[in-house]
This record gives C-alpha cells, structure tokens and sequence, in this order.
C-alpha cells in the first residue's frame, strides 16, 4: 500500500529526535481511516532512552487510542531511532510493538530512523519505511512519498529551538502540566505555511 | 547582598558593645563605684547583634537542605538522574543532526 | 553574563543534558569575554563546553576549548590527557583514545574515570555484550558506584535480560532507599517481567515517597488489573476476595488520576484519560 506523510508528523518525529540526539526514542505515528492509501497526519512521540519497558507503554497506547477515537484516527505507523549512530536496524522491541500495532491494523508500518541521514541538509528522508510480513520485514521506502518542503520546516522548526518545547509521553509523565499532544507545534506550522 | 550587610552591621554591633562595656568599667573605676551590673542597652545591644550575626552567617554560607531525607529526589525526573556523564558516547545521530549548527555559526 | 553562567552552573550540577542549549549560551554570551573574572569557575565552564561541542559534533569549538584549558594545566595532567582522549573518541579514533586511556591506568590502577571511559568506548562501538563484562569487572571493585549500577542496569535493559536488570535496580535501591525514583524503576522492571505483584508493591512504596510521581499511580492500576484477569479464570472464594481487593485499589488508583488530571484543568486530556482508563477496565 502506498503511503505519504505530512509535514506535522515529519516535523514531529525530527524535534523527537533532536530532542534526545544522545538517546534511542519511539512513537508512534497517526493516520485518517482510508482504505486507498495511508496518509500520516500526526505523530505522537513517546520515550527516550529505555524503550524495553512495559508498563507505561501500555498507558500510553491505550490513551492515544482514547485520542484517536475522539479525532478519528488511528495508529498505523510506529517509529524508532537507535541510539547508536551505525545501528537502524529493528530489533525485538520493535517487533513486539510493531505486532501489537497490527492487531488493530494490519496495514502499519514501521519507520526505522537511520541516524547517519539526519543532516537534513543533505537528505528529504531520514527513516526507512518497513513492512512486518509473516514476522520478518519488507523494504516498503518507495512506496512512500515524502514532500520536499518537510525537511526545511523540520529544520527550521530545530533552528528556532522547537525541539525544547517538544514534549514526549516520557516528560507528560514526569510532569502531567505538559501535554504530550504538542498543540503548539502544530499551530506553528500552521502559522509558517 | 542584604545577607552581607546583616553580617557586617551584627559584627559592628557586637564590637561597639565590646567596646561600650569595657568603657563602662573603666568609668565605673574612675568614679570609685562597686561594680554590679552592665546597663541594660549595653547588654541588650549586644544579644541582638549576637542574633544577626546568627541569621547573617548562616545564610552567608548558601542555602539549607531540606531536612527530610526523601526531599531530595522529589523534584528529579531520570532525564537528569539517569544521565551519567562518565559513560558519555558520541557516536549517536548528534553527529549529524547538529551539523546545521557548523553552517549557522561559520556564517 | 551572570545569568548565562548560572544557567551553565544548574545543568553541570545537575546533568542536565541539553548540550545543543549549553553550545548556544556559550557562543551567545560567553565566548568572546574575559572570563578570568569567574575565577577558577572559567576551567568547568570550559570542560562543559568542550563535552557539550563532542556532543554536537562541534569540533573546532572542542578544539579551542582544549587549546585554552591545555594552556593552563599542565600537559600531564591526568584530566586534561582525559579530555584529549575523549575528543578523539568524537572523532571515531578509538585506538589512540583506548592508547591515552591505557597509558593511564597504568599510572594509577585506582583510577575509576579512565576505567568507565574504557567502558564507554566499547558501548560507541556497539559492543553491548563486552560493555556489560567489564562493568561487572569494575563493579566488583567499586561496589557503591551509582552510576555504573544504573549504566549497568541499562545496559542489560537493552539487552532485554530483565532478571539481571532487577538485581542492579536492587543494588540501586539498597544504595538509596530513599529515591521514588528507583522504586518506580524496579516495579517497572518486574512488571516487564509478568511479576505484577511484586511490582504493585514497590509502585506503593514509591507512591508513598513521593505522591506526585505520577507512573506509580499508573503503575498501582496496571498491577492490580492484571492481578484481577489472571485470578479471573479460577472460581473459588479467595479469588472473590482478591477480586474485590484488587478492584478497591483500581478505583482508588483512577479516582487519584483523574483528580490530578483535574487540577491541570486541561479539560481535553482528561477527557482522553478518563476514556482511556475505561475502555483500560473494559478491554
């Protein structure tokens, strides 16, 4: 299934990682029901450094279904970043995650981050885009369409210090005053387009 | 620098009152009197300047702990407790996330 | 200026991580005055920029640092030599750093930074399962070591090997039983591990430290409602009761949630938590 992706959910993802340059992070990403093509339109980012933990994973996917239910979404894409440089290759906590996901939809994907392509700069995309079939992974990048203007609105989104205000589902629960929907950024982005 | 200036004046205070009451056994000799006690300002004066001289160099030296032991966690979250600065790598997506940074402070 | 040095001086003090922020109050403020007049503070400004510039990749900012602080101290000073190692571990030179840091181990064998930056070393480059039998090595001698307990716990955290996971997080409560923090930790650990009741007591124990870590209360609901579905199958008196207990502390768990949520008075999220708690209980 062919899939693109806009520019929140890019930025999103980019702030999550340049949040935490030092450290692996996940989230997950949000699409409109469709059955033509996944289009991603949010994306909620969720932890940094230990991602291997349990319980507050299963917290914050059953409030973001609570989300999606109220917006009419649903979660058909979940990201990971390693934290070594050299390593974008899922691992088994991306498998776990990734089959709890498809239980709800089997179409979601997965976006595994590749760090050395993160000088946005030089590069549009920096993820790969794969697919879990019969539990190993299929290059699904092609597929996918990533506009040209996304990576200069996450990178200047990063030069004027977003990234800071960014707030993970890790920060929502150590202080429950920030909002792990990151409303600001979104309207943002608004103003600047 | 309120602190410091509390701690000064109690330190002026408490050696003028040194000074007051050596002053005054020296009068109490001249005039051939029996000494019985300090005038009640000299002794007064020196019990409030021993008091700022307390409350100044007390807060002179930095501010208290709290006194329960749980205090001083309770406000930390593991973004700062779980960093560890002695096992710090650099081979993560820093390398080239923030090469934006080279470009923006060369120009 | 004083603001940005203070500033400088919390996140040294207290870890903080953001090096991107530390570079930019460097090179906004700081780096083109005289700093003598911070006293001997000028040298652990330095030091901090110099790590934080390694952390963005800021070579020649590094580099300058090092320069100024080399100048002061003496070539042979084992901190400075560190400093030098380090940038090369920047530079992905991991033989001349692993040549400086060996050199001077041999100096001084009870030297615990060089020992950890060894450790560090094998982490850059990927050698998790190496990383882990040398902090043990090191944690043999230097049992009372926070941090490498916790870099250890990690380490086996990745590593997905929760049993050994627990014990340092153990090793970490035992050092400071007065931290919420590695109470959460630990019943977080177990809780990974299917030992919900265990885990459900040390989120207690967390939550009565410290009431407003909020994951204890999250943690208290998980907990027991596991322990509720897995006692569900079996029909006899003591699961009712355990029923009925364990439902007692779910409602109990919800109603402090949602209360806090309230107090935000963030009306939408607590909407979301609240449905989300439900469909949590239904589910």
């Amino acid at each position: 299934m062919n899939s693109e992706i806009n520019s929140l959910a890019y930025s999103k993802m980019f702030l999550h990682l340049a949040k935490y340059p030092e450290l692996s992070v996940n989230g997950v990403l949000l699409s409109q029901k469709s059955d033509l093509i996944l289009h991603f339109v949010d994306c909620v980012p969720l932890f940094h450094g230990i991602l291997s933990l349990t319980p507050m994973l299963e917290i914050s996917l059953t409030q973001i279904d609570a989300y999606c239910s109220k917006r009419n979404l649903i979660i058909s894409g979940y990201y990971q970043a390693n934290e070594n440089l050299n390593d974008s290759q899922p691992n088994l906590i991306a498998m776990k995650i990734m089959e709890k996901i498809k239980e709800n939809n089997p179409d979601a994907l997965l976006f595994m981050i590749d760090n050395r392509l993160t000088d946005l700069d030089e590069n549009d995309r920096f993820y790969n885009v794969l697919s879990l079939i019969d539990k190993s992974w299929k290059d699904a990048s092609v597929m996918h369409t990533v506009s040209d203007e996304h990576a200069h609105i996450a990178l200047s989104l990063v030069q004027r210090n977003f990234h800071r205000k960014l707030v993970d589902f890790d920060n929502h629960l150590d202080s429950i005053s920030l909002d792990w929907r990151n409303n600001q950024i979104k309207e943002e982005i608004d103003r600047t387009i | 620098m309120g602190k410091k200036l509390l701690l000064i004046v109690g330190l002026i205070a408490l050696a003028h009152a040194g000074y007051s009451a050596a002053q005054h056994r020296v009068f109490i000799r001249l005039t051939e009197q029996q000494f019985q006690t300090l005038p009640a300002d000299i002794i007064f004066q020196t019990l409030l300047a021993f008091l700022a001289c307390c409350i100044g160099s007390v807060q002179f030296f930095g501010r208290f702990k709290p006194i329960l032991i749980t205090a001083e966690w309770q406000n930390k979250t593991w973004d700062t407790l779980g960093n560890r600065p002695s096992f710090m790598t650099f081979n993560h997506r820093g390398r080239y996330l923030y090469r934006f940074l080279q470009a923006s402070s060369s120009t | 200026m004083q603001a940005a040095v203070e500033k400088l001086r919390k996140y040294r003090d207290e870890n903080y991580r953001c090096h991107d922020e530390v570079l930019e109050i460097w090179q906004k403020h700081l780096s083109q005055r005289n700093l003598s007049s911070l006293g001997d503070e000028k040298w652990l400004i330095l030091e901090q920029v110099l790590k934080s510039a390694l952390q963005c990749n800021q070579l020649d900012v590094a580099d300058k640092c090092t320069e100024i602080l080399a100048k002061q101290f003496k070539q042979t000073s084992r901190r400075i030599s560190t400093l030098y190692a380090m940038s090369y571990e920047a530079r992905d030179d991991y033989d001349r750093a692993d040549k400086i840091y060996q050199s001077l181990s041999q100096d001084n064998e009870t030297d615990s930074t060089v020992r950890k930056r060894q450790i560090s070393i094998l982490k850059a480059q990927n050698k998790i399962k190496d990383a882990i039998n040398e902090l043990n090595g090191y944690l043999q001698l230097y049992q009372t070591d926070v941090e490498a307990w916790s870099e250890l716990c990690e380490l086996y955290l990745i590593e997905h090997d929760y049993a050994k996971a627990a014990f340092c997080a153990e090793e970490l409560l035992l050092i400071n039983p007065h931290n919420h923090l590695n109470h959460e930790r630990y019943a977080s650990i177990r809780y990974s591990q299917g030992l919900y009741e265990v885990a459900r007591s040390y989120y207690f124990s967390a939550y009565k430290i410290n009431s407003s870590n909020i994951r204890t209360l999250y943690g208290i609901l998980l907990t027991s409602m596991n322990l509720m579905n897995r006692n569900l199958n079996t029909t006899s008196t003591t699961s009712a009761l355990n029923r009925d207990e364990n439902l007692e502390y779910i409602s109990w768990a919800k109603d402090k949630l949602i209360e806090k949520y309230k107090e935000q008075s963030n009306q939408e999220l607590t909407s979301i938590v609240d449905i989300s708690l439900q469909n949590l209980m239904t589910g």
